[in-house]
């Protein structure tokens, strides 16, 4: 009974937050991503394969798609979704939220649980109502016997991609404990983990934008461009991040 | 029975030292934790409700280690922060229910109802918490700290923001739960007069100390009272008679509030004397009082000057 009322208090608080703004935000970033500058670089994702004429003028496309706009664009997304984080997160601190929490008798072990799913789920929606919105808008080519499996696939990256960044920003709020700091660290943390792993690119750029349905479909079936060290890597990274959190949260840290 | 009990506490945040060598014995009844501004109150607090560990020294409460059983003595305590946070969104009621459950109340909804009663808030129960004024949510922080009936309630300056009809029914309330119902209240503040009004023991508190500690009673015995104010219809002959008695330290006139500041060497004495001499020389409107309220005395005797001067 006392962790589900603290999750639902958690649920009720975050989704107060201006959440909704956020993903909002990042909805009509991604529409205008799509459907007026580079169409023509995310049709590479889910058209046929560029005719021999063609390919001069999309290999040119493609070089400043992702070269330069896709990674700005990625991480113009992920500089929303953590400054969102960071602010849920530093808030709790600055608040005195987490001070008054804290003080129930409410394990420390059940106030971190609440916490994760709360922002797990917040993560979540945030990066997931982008992506199924903008794929909507393409179509992506995927017929309905492969489209429920898709959408899973879809949802499983999604919630890894969600728990690899809200484990950063996290361990960042955990050691700042302040809005710009943890938003600052977190970016680099990230862009740090991005380049040392070469794994890890693999599974990140292949979901962020441009996603697709098919890129999801291809995931379940051999040949896919996501290896599986690829999708083990930020599980692991995240999984031990959210176990030192814990550890800290629970043993350690002070209010 | 010591229901907290710290002994050495030491806390330091860097090279700040918030309790140095701390001892404190906290017993049934009303308890007021009085000290200047960062003199460890809110560290003392922490500590005692697990959420902060002391670098060295030993401290229970009911028996316990709040560092390591933080829940189970979390449960037997209500808290009042200074400067609460309360989720701006939620309505009053919503939020006790909440609370409510915490403390594992089998009837959230009628203990929100009884409280928000209690608290004169009813009328603003439904609304959103962000809405009410400064003195409605301090009135909603004593409402959650007392959900549940616990056995302690921790109250860090519960008459902030109350205008003075407020003030009086908190003090009320503190006084009539804890006489009534035998349940015990640390309550940290500045407003000694008020802190007076309610509190049956003592401990004062400067830079991470504890300078002195016991009943009121036994404080006033051993820091008694140096200064008095004295009023009379004339103000010279008051001046003429106080001169003359051996127990008087030193005098000096107020003309702007037409009393007379008298230092004495000893209270009971000079009192006596006094009010002897007065009658004698037929000055029957004299009034003599200690300058300062008890509490306010035993603290300036207690703590340095220049601190005592600014609280």
């Amino acid at each position: 009974m006392k962790f589900k009322g603290l999750l639902r208090w958690e649920l009720e608080r975050s989704f107060r937050f201006p959440i909704l703004e956020f993903t909002l935000a990042i909805l009509l970033y991604r529409v205008f991503l799509v459907m007026f500058q580079f169409s023509a670089g995310v049709s590479d994702y889910v058209g046929s394969l560029p005719t021999s004429e063609e390919v001069p003028r999309k290999l040119w496309e493609s070089l400043i798609y992702h070269t330069g706009l896709a990674m700005v664009g990625s991480y113009i997304q992920m500089a929303v979704i953590f400054s969102t984080l960071a602010s849920m997160l530093a808030y709790d601190f600055s608040s005195g939220c987490l001070r008054l929490q804290l003080s129930y008798p409410l394990s420390r072990s059940q106030v971190f649980a609440a916490k994760i799913l709360t922002y797990l789920v917040a993560t979540t929606m945030l990066i997931l109502t982008a992506y199924l919105a903008t794929m909507n808008l393409l179509g992506g080519g995927v017929t309905p016997p492969e489209l429920l499996p898709s959408l899973i696939a879809l949802i499983g990256l999604t919630i890894i991609e969600a728990s690899y960044i809200f484990s950063i920003a996290l361990s960042m709020s955990l050691i700042t404990r302040n809005t710009l700091a943890t938003f600052i660290s977190s970016l680099l943390m990230l862009l740090g983990l991005d380049s040392a792993a070469m794994t890890y690119k693999e599974p990140l750029s292949s979901l962020i934008p441009p996603s697709s349905l098919r890129r999801a479909v291809w995931m379940l079936r051999r040949g896919s461009p996501i290896p599986l060290e690829g999708i083990i890597t930020p599980m692991i990274v995240s999984g031990a991040l959210l176990a030192a959190c814990y550890l800290y949260f629970s043993r350690r840290l002070e209010v | 029975m010591a229901i907290i009990k710290a002994d050495g506490l030491v806390k330091r945040f860097g090279n700040v030292v918030a309790l140095d060598e701390l001892c404190l014995n906290v017993e049934r009844g009303v308890t007021g934790l009085i000290g200047p501004n960062g003199s460890g109150k809110t560290t003392t607090i922490g500590i005692i409700l697990g959420l902060l560990k002391p670098d060295r020294g030993e401290v229970s409460v009911f028996g316990l280690d709040p560092w390591r059983h933080g829940r189970e003595v979390r449960s037997r305590i209500g808290v009042l922060h200074e400067k609460p946070f309360f989720p701006r969104e939620m309505t009053g009621r919503r939020f006790l229910r909440y609370v409510a459950s915490f403390y594992g109340v089998s009837d959230p909804e009628a203990e929100a109802g009884k409280l928000l009663r209690l608290l004169d808030l009813e009328e603003a129960a439904d609304r959103e918490i962000k809405g009410y004024s400064a003195g409605m949510v301090q009135r909603l922080g004593i409402a959650q700290a007392l959900i549940g009936d616990p056995e302690l309630v921790i109250l860090d300056e519960p008459t902030a923001n109350l205008d003075p009809m407020g003030r009086a029914k908190v003090l009320d309330l503190i006084g009539s739960i804890a006489r009534d119902r035998g349940k015990s209240f640390l309550i940290s503040t500045h407003i000694l007069s008020e802190l007076e009004k309610v509190c049956w023991r003592v401990s004062i508190i400067f830079r991470g100390r504890i300078l002195a500690e016991g009943s009121v009673s036994d404080l006033m015995g051993k820091f008694k009272a140096e200064e008095f104010e004295v009023r009379a219809m004339k103000l010279e002959a008051a001046v003429k008679l106080l001169r003359h008695l051996s127990s008087v330290r030193d005098i000096r006139v107020d003309g702007e509030r037409g009393t007379v500041i008298v230092r004495v060497h000893d209270p009971t004495v000079f009192q006596e004397e006094a009010l002897r001499k007065a009658y004698e020389m037929g000055m029957h409107n004299v009034s003599i009082n200690p300058r300062y309220g008890v509490l306010e005395a035993i603290y300036r005797k207690v703590i340095p000057s220049e601190e005592g001067e600014t609280a």
